[in-house]
């Protein structure tokens, strides 16, 4: 029932209680008045009094009639007088009405006159002294009269009866009115009631309603709690696995860097690795893409290369832009070639969606890319899209920067994208407390831009070589979009730049007033301008045959896209005879030439690494790596063969995949642990694609020492395993402290441990260690290598057990070397190896302030935990100088 | 009967009767001298009331008798009143019934009054404390015969009390009053 015929019914019944009291209430009143009305005298009695009176008057009459006396006359008289006040009540007054009423009034009239006429004939008879004579015949007049006042008395009394019944009659018509009136009220108050229940029952329901739906949105926040981390498992799952086959993407280009490339090639590889880097950029964009749901990103700021942030988007998106035609030009203004502080991820993201969006939307023309400073702030920056695209109608701009947004959702076929990037770019933009915007005319190009706040941290860089510094350039280009951008990149960088189209070039008879030619394309130019250096920009895709022509020509150079400063400059510097530019701005590795080149026999025993790790790309990326800084290899596929492989031989370090077929990496370990022996110390570090938090405690907990997070590259790697085994190309020069002692091992047990107990390790390990030594040489001078051999094998694999645990570096380098020259079964060399080990064991204590200064040199290490101290604490932390 | 009276000369009656009342209270002092000492004068004319039963001051033997002069005495009223024994309204006169009952010392519940024809009305006591009743001498400033009723009639204040006009009131609203008898 709809609340309006609620209410119209509820009225109505109101209504009709309302009616129904007043028609009760209106009848109450009637039946009063009427009760009213019949307070009168009543009739009945005023004419049986009358008839009564008549009768004792004739009685009196008889009386005195009877006896004439004085006494008799006077109570003749009195009531004669009675008569008459009671004939008086008949003629005037209510009751003449009530008769008149009963329909007596003929009789009324009859009796009353005839009455008078008695009484007047009384008073003149009275009056002539007659009275005694004439009372019989009085006496029969009143005999008469009282026939019929004994008839009007009858009368009354039947209409007083009438009246009664009728009244009786009335009093029930009204108390069935009244009834029916009550019956009404009776419903109209079930009415009420019956609404009142339903409403009553209605709030019930709706009560009931509430709580199912709060138990319903209670299950569905379940649900959605559920959903939501199925989610984050589901992208934790898509991660790893995409991260996987990234690493191989990321390690072989390593590898590709590692060899000998040309310039070209270099550029490639180096682009593979970026955009790979991007790749792994962008699925941590889309893991971060729910906590942008949530309103919670967390920034991560750092001091990063502004001008390397800025000439790395165009880097990773010249190709699509080439697939379009399209030109790419970056300008960068001198102010913001800095070191600025920000997340460069997320500006990098911020860009890329943009720079990718314009090119997905422009089809003619080209993307500039403009960075520089911010318009009112000093400390913000100004980036600006500016594409010739398709344009943007204002009232669509509006919606642009929302969730699942394109201009037309028509096109988002032919466009492609998830609508996603510009309201991912906005929250960070918001988020860095920066705006972002655009301004559009359709047809004619759209210009996205955002201002974000990044203090600068270093000085500005000089990107012009001052020998180029105020060049004046010819720049022939017979497209509207490159010349323009390319003249105002130029211009900003302080070139003083002569734009001209290919006629107005072709005019041109004296090329002096120009230091160098730009042109877009190989075009015919006049020979004024011929004789400047060149600087070719070929067409999108003819690169290697502009190349191939340009190589022949002196002053010739080749502009290579993407047209960031770099690029260009580069070029510059080349076509004037100027040292080329470095391209590759990536943490430098420093290639280890050197050490590759050296006779691997001069080099000290190889440390022994076992690599578990499942896939065959990584094995191989892991195995490039751990081969180039001269490890010693054993590669298995799984947790079972890892196990297998502790218990047949020592290694100075395992490296665990923590995600395996059959045992993982975290049960591995824990069996490793539980052998007892060299498979108690030996260091264990985890791989993990799992960049989840929890994963690194739970490795730690397994009993590993350390941790490398996937994609693992040359640096994590080395870093990672820096503590535990020397790498080629780190050696430390002989003689050195760090010769002897790993330093940064030795200044996490300090750090974990405290520098007495250190002290009194160093005593324990020097002390066992000269007993082995003089066992060994009992064994070696006894039993020879047939009998003392594998005595001797035994003891060096305790000491190496130790003093890799305690960063023994020049000490475990003598024990395998002993151990080979065992092997080989080289007496003298073992014997003088033997004394050297002594000799250096002794020279422990001596040198421990040595140490201790040493120490105090450096700066921050990844501590080794578990193995040597027991203490399952691998978190990074700075060293603090011993005594400190 | 005045049947011509108008209502502007009802209204005049009713500031006149207003007045005599106010007259008759002022003049309450002086006429409660009636019973001197507990001794009530001997009535000079013809005696047309007679009080009994439980009254404390009596002329005649254990009567108290009044003629009309006596009664005249007492205060009174004039009560304008509309009965149902007449069409028009009338205004009767005369002594307050409590005030007679004063004069006779008169105490206990219930007055049995009696008429001439030997009628009697049971009438309370309690109604002349709380009603200025008034046993009515005059109506319309003339003396009432036997045959107007008279010539006494207790009458009820009507006038200042809508509410006596029924039935009850009206049988204790006795005419031709000759006795009443305290009990």
């Amino acid at each position: 029932m709809n609340w309006r015929l609620r209410v119209g019914l509820a009225m109505s019944i109101m209504g009709l209680l309302f009616v129904s009291a007043l028609a009760c209430f209106v009848l109450l009143l009637d039946r009063k008045t009427e009760a009213m009305g019949s307070v009168s005298e009543d009739m009945v009695w005023s004419t049986y009094q009358f008839d009564r009176e008549v009768m004792k008057v004739e009685l009196a009459m008889r009386e005195a009639a009877a006896d004439p006396s004085e006494a008799h006359m006077e109570a003749l008289r009195l009531n004669v007088d009675i008569l008459i006040s009671r004939l008086m009540i008949l003629r005037e007054g209510q009751m003449v009405k009530l008769l008149a009423e009963a329909g007596l009034y003929p009789q009324l009239i009859d009796v009353v006159s005839r009455a008078d006429r008695i009484v007047a004939e009384f008073d003149s008879i009275d009056q002539d002294g007659k009275l005694a004579d004439r009372t019989l015949y009085l006496a029969g007049l009143l005999k008469r009269l009282r026939n019929d006042t004994s008839e009007i008395t009858a009368l009354a009394n039947q209409a007083r009866a009438d009246h009664i019944s009728d009244s009786r009659a009335q009093d029930v018509r009204i108390y069935l009115i009244m009834g029916g009136l009550v019956a009404a009220m009776m419903v109209a108050m079930l009415g009420v009631s019956w609404l009142l229940f339903r409403q009553i029952r209605e709030i019930e329901n709706s009560r009931t309603n509430l709580t199912l739906l709060s138990d319903k949105l209670r299950d569905a926040a379940a649900r959605a709690e559920a959903g939501s981390r199925a989610k984050s498992e589901f992208l934790a799952t898509m991660s790893h696995e995409i991260r996987t086959p990234m690493n191989g993407v990321i390690g072989m280009t390593d590898l590709l860097l590692e060899g000998q490339l040309d310039a070209r090639q270099r550029h490639r590889a180096l682009t593979i690795r970026k955009s790979a880097e991007h790749l792994l950029d962008l699925i941590n964009d889309i893991l971060d893409f729910s906590k942008l749901e949530a309103n919670r990103v967390i920034l991560q700021e750092s001091d990063f290369s502004l001008t390397d942030l800025v000439e790395s988007v165009p880097e990773m998106l010249v190709a699509r832009a080439a697939e379009k035609d399209l030109e790419l030009v970056v300008t960068l203004y001198p102010e913001v070639c800095r070191d600025v502080r920000g997340d460069a991820s997320r500006l990098r993201q911020v860009l890329v969606n943009l720079v990718g969006n314009a090119i997905k939307f422009t089809d003619y023309g080209g993307i500039e890319v403009v960075v520089r400073p911010g318009e009112s702030d000093i400390d913000r920056i100004r980036f600006e899209v500016i594409d010739t695209g398709i344009g943007i109608p204002e009232e669509e701009q509006i919606r642009l920067f929302q969730l699942f947004t394109q201009i037309d959702g028509s096109d988002t076929r032919t466009r492609g994208g998830t609508g996603l990037g510009l309201a991912i770019s906005k929250r960070i933009v918001d988020c860095m407390g920066g705006r972002i915007g655009v301004s559009s005319t359709p047809g004619s190009g759209s210009v996205f831009w955002f201002e974000v706040p990044l203090p600068p941290t270093g000085a500005i860089h000089q990107m012009v070589p001052p020998q180029l510094r105020g060049r004046s350039v010819a720049l022939v280009s017979p497209r509207d979009f490159l010349g323009r951008t390319l003249h105002h990149q130029l211009r900003v960088m302080g070139f003083s730049v002569d734009l001209m189209n290919t006629d107005a070039a072709a005019q041109l008879s004296y090329g002096g007033q120009h230091d160098l030619l730009i042109t877009d394309g190989l075009l015919l130019l006049p020979p004024a301008l011929q004789s400047l250096p060149w600087l070719t920009l070929p067409e999108a895709g003819a690169e290697a045959e502009a190349l191939k022509r340009v190589a022949q020509q002196q002053g010739r150079v080749v502009l290579v896209r993407p047209l960031t400063p770099r690029h260009v400059l580069r070029a510059l510097s080349e076509v004037m005879g100027l040292e080329p530019i470095e391209l590759d701005e990536l943490p430098r590795v420093r290639a280890p030439a050197a050490a590759l080149s050296a006779p691997a026999a001069a080099q000290p025993a190889a440390p022994r690494v076992l690599v578990a790790e499942d896939n065959p790309v990584n094995q191989q990326v892991i195995a490039g790596f751990l081969e180039l800084v001269g490890c010693d290899l054993e590669i298995v596929g799984n947790g079972t063969e890892a196990v297998a492989a502790v218990r047949r031989g020592p290694f100075d370090v395992v490296l665990m995949d923590v995600q395996m077929p059959g045992m993982d990496g975290l049960e591995a370990t824990r069996r490793i642990r539980a052998l007892g022996g060299h498979g108690m110390t030996v260091p264990i570090v985890a791989l993990t694609a799992n960049a989840m938090p929890g994963d690194e405690r739970r490795c730690l907990e397994a009993g590993m020492n350390g941790y490398v997070a996937k994609p693992v590259d040359r640096v994590r790697l080395s870093a990672a395993l820096r503590p535990y085994i020397p790498l080629r190309g780190d050696l430390p020069a002989p003689g050195s402290v760090g010769d002897l002692i790993n330093l940064s091992q030795l200044g996490g047990l300090v750090e974990t441990l405290g520098e007495t107990a250190v002290d009194r390790l160093l005593q324990t390990f020097t002390k066992d260690s000269l007993m082995r030594v003089r066992a060994m040489r009992l064994s070696w001078t006894q039993g020879g290598a047939q009998g003392g051999g594998d005595h001797v094998r035994a003891e060096l694999h305790s000491i190496v057990g130790a003093a890799v645990g305690i960063g023994m570096k020049r000490v475990t380098l003598l024990c395998e070397q002993i151990r080979d020259a065992v092997i080989a079964n080289v007496g003298s060399e073992v014997e003088r190896l033997l004394d050297l080990l002594e000799a250096v064991l002794n020279a422990l204590p001596v040198t421990w302030k040595a140490i201790n200064d040493a120490v105090a040199s450096a700066e921050t290490v990844l501590p080794p935990s578990s193995s040597s101290s027991g203490d399952r604490n691998g978190q990074v932390i700075p060293l603090r100088k011993p005594g400190a | 009967m005045n049947r011509g009276l108008t209502d502007g000369g009802r209204f005049w009656a009713k500031v006149l009767g207003a007045v005599v009342l106010i007259c008759g209270l002022a003049l309450g002092g002086a006429t409660a001298a009636l019973a001197q000492d507990g001794i009530l004068p001997k009535p000079a004319g013809a005696v047309i009331l007679t009080l009994k039963g439980n009254i404390k001051f009596t002329n005649t033997g254990d009567k108290a008798e009044f003629d009309l002069a006596m009664l005249e005495k007492l205060k009174g009223r004039v009560a304008p009143v509309k009965t149902p024994w007449a069409d028009k309204e009338t205004t009767y006169e005369g002594p307050l019934m409590s005030a007679i009952l004063d004069a006779v010392g008169a105490t206990g519940t219930t007055l049995m009054v009696k008429a001439i024809n030997d009628y009697v009305a049971e009438v309370p006591m309690e109604d002349m404390t709380r009603y200025p009743v008034i046993l009515a001498t005059k109506r319309d400033g003339k003396k009432m015969t036997v045959r107007d009723k008279g010539p006494l009639f207790i009458i009820y204040p009507f006038d200042l009390d809508p509410a006596l006009q029924n039935e009850k009131i009206y049988n204790r609203s006795v005419w031709q009053v000759k006795e009443i008898t305290v009990n």
